[in-house]
C-alpha cells in the first residue's frame, strides 16, 4: 500500500477540488451546518472553504473552543488565585490573554504575579518539585480531549505524594452546550460536523443522542480541509437518502467506543458539576467536570474557596461573542470586530484564540460575507 | 568550573586579562589589536550600517549557538542590502556566574562565523552584572558593510516580479521552539543559522536584477513579504505547496498550533527578481550549499488594476473622481514609467462616470451621486464618460475674462498692464478654449475662486493627458497667423482639430486689431504733445 502523507495528502488541492465538485452535484438543498469545534472553524477560515463549496451550504460556527466558552468570573478566580506570592498559577496557551472583568493573567504576569505557561501538564510535577515551599494551582481547561491529561497529572500527583499540587478543574463537555443550543431553537441546525479530537477520547457513541433528539446528522470529521469536505459530502447524502446518524469520516482516529482508558482515569477522579456558566449561552446543567468529593484535598475551588470570587459577570456591552457562539451572528456582524477587538488586543473571547471565530476571520480575511478586502 | 565574575565586567586587571585571553585569541586583527578607544576605520564608498541584539534560550541549540547567530544576523542584515560586510562591533552583557567554558564556546563559534565571510570584529565591550539581571548572557552587534549593489529595497516590487526563497522555511523557530525548556520535543531538526553572504556575492555577481532582498528573521517568511506588498503597494501571489518545509518542522507546528511561514530563519534570503532572471537566479542559488534547496514560491500581481476590478465587480457603477483615476493623469504622463491608466480601462461590464479635473469638483461628485439617487440612473455622459452637464461645455465658453478674449486684449507676459487689468491669458498658454469643465461657473471651494480668477491660465485638468498636451505655458498655435474673413466668435465654438487652428487663427485676427488699435493709440498721443 502507498504511504499516506498525514499533512500533505490530506491538504491536497486537487483532491479538495474534486470533492468540491461532487458536493456541487450531489446538493439539492440548503443546509445550515454546525461544526460544533473550533479548530474546525479555523481550517475552514484557513483554507477558504467557504468560498469554495456552492451557497447552499452555510456553516454555523459552534461552541467548541475551550478558551471562548470560559465565563469571565473563572478567569477572575484564576487571577485572584495568582495574588498570593506563595502562589504559582500554571494555565495553558491562549488562556493567559483572555480578558476577565478588570485584567487578564497575561496583565498579571507583567506585573510580577506567578503565572506559568505550560504545553504539557506534567510540566507541573517538575515546577512542583522545584517550588516546594510553594502552592502549584493547575487552571486546566479545555473539552473532552485535555481532560485525562489532568486525570493522569491528578494519578502522577497522587503517587508521588506531592502536597503541594491543587486543581482548578474547567473541563467542559461537548454534548450538553450543542443540546443547549438546539432546545434554544435560535439557531436553526440541520447538521453537524462531529469534533475531532474529542471523539478520539469519547467515540463517536457521544452524539447518538444528539441524532436521535433533535434529527441531524453527524458526521465525525478530522481537521484537515480533505476531512471536513468529505464530511460535508457524508452529511449531503445522508439527507438524500433520508438517513440521520452518526457516521464517522475521521476513521484514522476515532472509533465508536474511543479511547477506554482516558475515559477510565478521567471517572476515576472527576465527576459532573450540576452545572456550569458558558460565556454568551448560560448556566447548563451537567455542562462540565469537577473533582471528585474523595479527592477535595486536590481541588483548588475547596481548598481556596474564600478568595475565589464568584459572582456572574456580563460580557463587554458590544461583544457579541455569546450570539457568535450560539451560532446566531457572525463575526463581522459585530460592531467592534476588527476595530476596536482585534488578536493583539482582544475585547471578547473569540478573538482570543486562534479556534475562536473570530479570530479566524480576522487573521483568514473575508471580513465581510463575499467581499474580499 | 572557571565561571565570569562581576570583577571582569568591572574595567580593571582581571578585565584586561579576559579581554586578553579570550577574545583578543579569538577575534585578533590589525584594527582590534591596537586597542583604542575606537576603532579607526577606512572605508571609501557607501557603506551599509545595522545593528541587532541578541536574547535567545536556550543559547546552545542544534545548528549554533548565540554567538554564531550574533554574527550571522548582522553580515546577514548588511548582505541582503547588497553590503559586502567588513567590520563588526560587538558588546557582551554576561550574567555573573556565566561558566567561562560556555563563553568561550560562544566567542569561538563567533570567531568561525566570521571566517566565512572575512568580516572583522574592530571593536567591543564586556559588561557583567548581578545574578538574574540578564538571562545568562546577551550579544550586540553592529555592523558596516560597503555597498556593491545598489537600490535594493523593500518598495521597489513591480508586476510580475519573481519571488524566490533560498531554501526551507522555519528550521531555526521550529529548532528553538523543540528545545525550549517545557517543551523538549526529541527531534533531528538543525537550526539553518548560516551567513548568507556568499549567496548573495554570486546573484550580484551573476548580473542578477535584484529588486528587493529581506532575510526572514522574526515574523519568518509571512512578514517579510507582507512588508514588501504594503512597501511597494503590490499583491504577491505565493503559491503554498511550492514553499519548502521539512516534515519535521511541518510536524512541530501541527503539535503547537504554529504556522512555518511566521517561524524565524536565521540563513535564509527572500529574493524580488525581475521575471527575465527568475530561472537564471533559481540556478545560480541552487549552485550554493546554502541555496540548494531554493524554490520559486510566487510573483508579484499588478497592484490597484485587480484590487480595483474585484471591488468593481458587483458594483452598480463606478464613479471616479480625479483626473487620475478617469485618465491616468499626471502618474500617467510621458514616459508613464508605471503604466497607470484610468478606471475606465481596468473595469468591464459595469458603466463607470468619469469625474476628472485636479481636484475633482465637489459639485460634480454629489451632483452625479444625487442623479443616482433621485432617478435610479446615471446622468447623461459624452464620449469620454464625463456628465454633460458639468462637461458639456468649454471653460472658455463662460470663461469671466471671454470679453477680454473676444475684445483682443491678451496679458503678454507675467505681471505686464495686461495681467493686472485681468486680461485674457490665451497667450500665456490658458487652454480654456479647449477644455470642458464647469469649472468657470462652479469655481473650487464653494465658489471662491478658481484657476483663471488668480490670474493663471487653465493646465486642461480634466481632458486626457493634460500634462503632456496642455500642462505648458505656452498657447497651443502660433499667433502670427493672417485673419479670417469669417467672425471670430463663430470660429472658436467649433469642436475638435477645428479649434485649434480656428482660434489660433482668431487670435491672429485680435492680435493685428490690437496693434492697430495701438498705433492709433500712438497717433494720437503725438498729436496731443
Amino acid at each position: 500500500m502507498e504511504k499516506i502523507d498525514f499533512i500533505k495528502d490530506f491538504r491536497d488541492s486537487k483532491k479538495i477540488l474534486a470533492i468540491a465538485k461532487l458536493i456541487d452535484k450531489e446538493v439539492n438543498r440548503p443546509l445550515k451546518i454546525m461544526e460544533v469545534c473550533g479548530g474546525h472553524t479555523h481550517t475552514i477560515m484557513k483554507y477558504g472553504l467557504k468560498q469554495l463549496l456552492p451557497k447552499e451550504i452555510e456553516f454555523i460556527h459552534g461552541p467548541g473552543c475551550p478558551v471562548c466558552v470560559m465565563p469571565k468570573e473563572r478567569i477572575d478566580q484564576a487571577i485572584a488565585l495568582c495574588q498570593d506570592d506563595k502562589n504559582i498559577l500554571v494555565t495553558l496557551g491562549d488562556m493567559i490573554r483572555v480578558p476577565g472583568s478588570e485584567s487578564s493573567l497575561a496583565k498579571e504576569r507583567a506585573k510580577g504575579k506567578n503565572v506559568k505557561v505550560v504545553y504539557s501538564p506534567y510540566d507541573i510535577l517538575k515546577i512542583a518539585k522545584e517550588n516546594p515551599a510553594k502552592n502549584i494551582i493547575y487552571f486546566a481547561i479545555g473539552f473532552e480531549t485535555t481532560t485525562p491529561m489532568t486525570a493522569s497529572l491528578i494519578e502522577k500527583v497522587l503517587e508521588y505524594g506531592l502536597k503541594n499540587v491543587f486543581f482548578h478543574i474547567n473541563h467542559v463537555l461537548v454534548p450538553p452546550p450543542i443540546k443547549a443550543i438546539m432546545k434554544s431553537k435560535e439557531a436553526k441546525i440541520d447538521a453537524f460536523i462531529g469534533p475531532s479530537h474529542v471523539s478520539v477520547i469519547t467515540g463517536a457513541k457521544i452524539y447518538q443522542e444528539i441524532v436521535d433528539l433533535y434529527d441531524t446528522p453527524v458526521v465525525v470529521a478530522g481537521f484537515e480541509p480533505l476531512d471536513i469536505m468529505e464530511g460535508i459530502l457524508r452529511i449531503i447524502k445522508q439527507f438524500k437518502k433520508d438517513r440521520r446518524e452518526v457516521e464517522i469520516q475521521y476513521t484514522r482516529a476515532v472509533n465508536w467506543e474511543g479511547n477506554k482508558k482516558a475515559q477510565d482515569l478521567i471517572n476515576k477522579y472527576m465527576e459532573k458539576r450540576n452545572s456550569f456558566r458558558w460565556r454568551g449561552i448560560g448556566d447548563i446543567p451537567y455542562s462540565a467536570l469537577k473533582i471528585k468529593d474523595e479527592f477535595s484535598f486536590l481541588d483548588a475551588e475547596y481548598i481556596f474557596k474564600d478568595v475565589l470570587p464568584d459572582k456572574p459577570i456580563d460580557d463587554h456591552k458590544l461583544c457579541i461573542c455569546g450570539d457568535i457562539l450560539k451560532g446566531i451572528a457572525k463575526p463581522y456582524e459585530c460592531k467592534v470586530f476588527g476595530k476596536a477587538c482585534t488578536p493583539q488586543n482582544p475585547l471578547g473571547a473569540c478573538m482570543v484564540s486562534s479556534e475562536g471565530a473570530c479570530a479566524a476571520y480576522y487573521k483568514y480575511g473575508n471580513v465581510k460575507e463575499g467581499v474580499e478586502i | 568550573m572557571k565561571s565570569i565574575l562581576l570583577s571582569h565586567g568591572g574595567g580593571g586587571e582581571e578585565t584586561q586579562k579576559l579581554i586578553k585571553e579570550l577574545f583578543f585569541k579569538y577575534f585578533s586583527n590589525d584594527i582590534l589589536d591596537k586597542m583604542e578607544d575606537s576603532a579607526v576605520l577606512d572605508v571609501n564608498s557607501k557603506i551599509a550600517f545595522t545593528t541587532d541584539s541578541f536574547t535567545i534560550s536556550p543559547i546552545f541549540f542544534n545548528g549554533g549557538d548565540i554567538g554564531k547567530l550574533s554574527i550571522a544576523g548582522t553580515i546577514n542584515d548588511l548582505s541582503v542590502m547588497g553590503a559586502k560586510p567588513l567590520y563588526l562591533s560587538c558588546s557582551f552583557i554576561i550574567e555573573e556566574g556565566f561558566p567561562f567554558s560556555d563563553l568561550e564556546k560562544i566567542v569561538k563559534s563567533m570567531a568561525e562565523e566570521l571566517k566565512k565571510t572575512g568580516a572583522k570584529i574592530v571593536t567591543g565591550d564586556t559588561k557583567v552584572v548581578p545574578k538574574g539581571s540578564v538571562d545568562k548572557i546577551f550579544i550586540n552587534t553592529s555592523g558596516i558593510g560597503k555597498i556593491i549593489y545598489e537600490g535594493i529595497s523593500s518598495h521597489n516590487l513591480s508586476e510580475e516580479d519573481v519571488i524566490i526563497i533560498s531554501g526551507t522555511v522555519g528550521d531555526h523557530g521550529a529548532c528553538i521552539m523543540a528545545q525550549r525548556e517545557g517543551i523538549e520535543i526529541q527531534t533531528d531538526i538543525h537550526s539553518d543559522c548560516a551567513s548568507v553572504w556568499s549567496l548573495v556575492e554570486d546573484l550580484i555577481r551573476a548580473n542578477i536584477k535584484i529588486k528587493a532582498m529581506r532575510d526572514p528573521t522574526r515574523g519568518g517568511l509571512s512578514a517579510v513579504l507582507n512588508e514588501c506588498a504594503e512597501n511597494s503597494n503590490v499583491e504577491i501571489e505565493i503559491l503554498e505547496d511550492k514553499i519548502p518545509v521539512k516534515s519535521q518542522v511541518q510536524g512541530i507546528c501541527e503539535l503547537l498550533g504554529l504556522e512555518p511561514y511566521t517561524l524565524a530563519n536565521e540563513g535564509r534570503i527572500v529574493v524580488a527578481v525581475a521575471k527575465e532572471d527568475a530561472e537564471k537566479g533559481l540556478n545560480v542559488m541552487k549552485k550554493n550549499p546554502l541555496g540548494k534547496e531554493a524554490q520559486i514560491i510566487g510573483k508579484v500581481l499588478s497592484s490597484g488594476r485587480k484590487r480595483v476590478k474585484r471591488l468593481a465587480k458587483d458594483a452598480k457603477a463606478v464613479i471616479a473622481v480625479g483626473a487620475c483615476a478617469s485618465f491616468g493623469g499626471v502618474p500617467a504622463a510621458y514616459p508613464n514609467p508605471t503604466g497607470a491608466v484610468g478606471v475606465m480601462d481596468v473595469v468591464s461590464g459595469v458603466p463607470v462616470v468619469n469625474i476628472p479635473a485636479c481636484p475633482a469638483n465637489p459639485v460634480n461628485i454629489v451632483g452625479v451621486i444625487m442623479h443616482y439617487i433621485l432617478t435610479g440612473s446615471l446622468p447623461e455622459l459624452d464620449s469620454l464618460k464625463r456628465p454633460k452637464f458639468a462637461f458639456g461645455y468649454r471653460i472658455h465658453d463662460n470663461c469671466e475674462r471671454r470679453a477680454h478674449f473676444d475684445a483682443g486684449e491678451f496679458v503678454e507676459e507675467w505681471g505686464d498692464q495686461g495681467a493686472k487689468n485681468n486680461f485674457c491669458l490665451y497667450k500665456m498658454g490658458c487652454k480654456g478654449p479647449f477644455t470642458f469643465n464647469n469649472c468657470s461657473i462652479v469655481r473650487y471651494n464653494d465658489g471662491t475662486n478658481w484657476p483663471i480668477g488668480v490670474g493663471r491660465g487653465c493646465i486642461g485638468c480634466s481632458e486626457p493627458d493634460f500634462w503632456d498636451k496642455y500642462a505648458t505655458e505656452r498657447p497651443l498655435a502660433a499667433s502670427n497667423i493672417k485673419p479670417p474673413f469669417a467672425g471670430v466668435e463663430s470660429s472658436v465654438d467649433r469642436i475638435g482639430l477645428t479649434i485649434l487652428t480656428a482660434t489660433a487663427i482668431g487670435i491672429g485676427a485680435h492680435a493685428v486689431m490690437s496693434v492697430l488699435a495701438g498705433k492709433k493709440e500712438n497717433i494720437k498721443d503725438d498729436k496731443e504733445e
